[in-house]
């Protein structure tokens, strides 16, 4: 048998083997060591600025519970913040569409403007409440249609899918019709006491845009516009002459803390 | 296989490499509570193992000298942050392989090889003597024409090929702790592995015999 023969068979693994072999000499690590020490030295005096530490922060685990908690926020304020708006909106622009600009008006804080509903629609709903003096009675009829279906506009589909806004015209514009006077004050006065309980105002539009919010008030100010303010013929003198008088109060429409909700049933403190 | 393979392949899952780990992680405390020199420790015991690394990955000598230091120097900075979730060892290679693979992407173009001398000792001087019989000038001669295909064929590799055949057959470490060092499974590890092997055969047939 040849000497070639008794070579077993040089493999890839072979061969990688002289890689590990190939070792610098000893001057090396000794140059080496030197570099290293003043490569150490200078990292321990030198300041890192903050946009290379970022990363090593970012890196951490911290930054996951810090973006959950981002993304959460984002997601709830967003949430919350969208739909109101979108209602409201959507509130006021089908009762300024359906409001002339030249309709009579009663107070700065109710002139039905396109820029005032757009205001509103953008949050800025609030104005002084020393702005609402009142000057004139309503002509509630002027501004908002009887039908419902005229508070829409054909543009604005989104507008249907409101019916609170719809009820509230619809009941304001039958409760004038009835009783002109209370309209008038509540619309004057009545609403601008309320800012204790809720933030509105007595602007025809806010309100719609805050019945919009409230459901409880949207059921009171139409069973209110249900209502006939008329003494019960079966009720003794005494109580009918102190209803009447109750009712051509001013302080009828002082406050919506008169009025009550149980289950379905309104009632009036007098 | 050699046996400086069968100990590189035993010390990966022998109880020993779990002590040298805890040793590790010792002093790896005492740095992180102020004792600065006792990261020289570190740095003696691992520097000639890293070295390996990278000058096997980047085929320069003094990109390795600097790599290497780079490397210490990240982990002497990011020393507190170490927790001994794994061995000190893993640690600082991954440290180390990333370091030296930004440093070759940012430097494809530029690609100077430089050549160790190969250290002649029992099991690369036995491969040696099967793998010519020429002595003299001769043998000087094809050894350093072997080492440059060898750096050849191992630059024809893609990094990440060549990441896996070094830490595998040149320094000896698992599948698993190179998975863990490359941050894939052990599975990609080994298809890396063998396509890096196939790839070799191909360019190195004929030193093959």
């Amino acid at each position: 048998m040849t000497q070639s023969n008794q070579r077993r068979k040089v493999t890839v693994e072979d061969l990688l083997q002289l890689k590990r072999a190939e070792r610098p000499d000893p001057e090396f690590w000794s140059k080496f060591e030197v570099e290293l020490r003043q490569k150490q030295l200078a990292a321990l005096v030198e300041q890192r600025p903050w946009w290379q530490q970022l990363p090593q922060f970012l890196s951490r685990r911290a930054y996951l519970p810090l973006g959950a908690t981002a993304v959460i926020a984002f997601t709830l304020v967003s949430v919350r913040h969208y739909q109101p708006e979108q209602s409201m909106a959507s509130d006021v622009e089908a009762l300024s569409t359906s409001a002339p600009l030249s309709a009579p008006v009663v107070t700065r804080s109710e002139t039905v403007a396109p820029q005032n509903a757009a205001g509103a629609a953008q949050g800025h709903d609030e104005l002084p409440l020393d702005d609402r003096t009142p000057v004139a009675p309503v002509q509630l009829s002027e501004r908002l249609p009887a039908r419902t279906g005229e508070l829409v506009p054909w543009s604005a589909p989104q507008v249907t899918e409101t019916p609170s806004a719809r009820s509230i015209a619809a009941n304001l514009a039958r409760l004038e019709e009835n009783e002109p006077e209370l309209v008038n004050q509540l619309l004057a006065g009545g609403l601008g006491h309320t800012s204790q309980t809720v933030q509105t105002s007595s602007h025809a539009v806010e309100m719609a845009a805050v019945s919009a919010l409230s459901s409880r008030h949207n059921r009171v100010l139409a069973q209110l516009a249900e209502r006939q303010f008329t003494p019960d013929p079966s009720a003794p003198e005494v109580v009918r002459e102190r209803l009447t008088r109750r009712l051509g109060d001013m302080e009828l429409a002082g406050g919506w803390t008169r009025v009550g909700v149980k289950g379905d049933r309104v009632s009036l403190k007098f | 296989m050699n046996l400086s393979k069968v100990f590189a392949k035993t010390l990966v899952t022998s109880p020993e490499r779990q002590q040298e780990a805890d040793a590790d992680f010792t002093i790896v405390k005492r740095v992180q509570a102020g004792d600065v020199a006792a990261f020289d420790l570190l740095i003696r015991k691992y520097r000639e193992r890293l070295f390996g690394v990278v000058y096997n990955l980047t085929s320069n000598r003094d990109d390795t000298a600097d790599l290497v230091q780079d490397a210490f120097i990240k982990a002497f900075q990011s020393i507190n942050r170490f927790q001994g979730q794994s061995s000190f060892f893993t640690w600082l290679y991954k440290i180390a392989v990333n370091t030296t693979l930004s440093h070759l992407r940012k430097n494809k173009l530029r690609t100077f090889f430089s050549l160790e001398k190969i250290q002649e000792d029992e099991p690369s001087s036995e491969i040696l003597a099967q793998l010519t019989d020429k002595t003299g000038a001769d043998r000087d001669a094809y050894l350093r024409e072997l080492q440059e295909k060898l750096n050849e064929a191992l630059q024809k590799l893609s990094i990440k090929h060549r990441t896996v055949i070094t830490l595998f057959e040149i320094d000896g470490l698992s599948h698993g702790e190179i998975a863990e060092i490359m941050e894939c499974s052990e599975g990609t590890v080994r298809s890396r592995l063998h396509y890096a092997k196939q790839f070799l055969q191909g360019e190195l047939g004929k030193y093959l015999r």
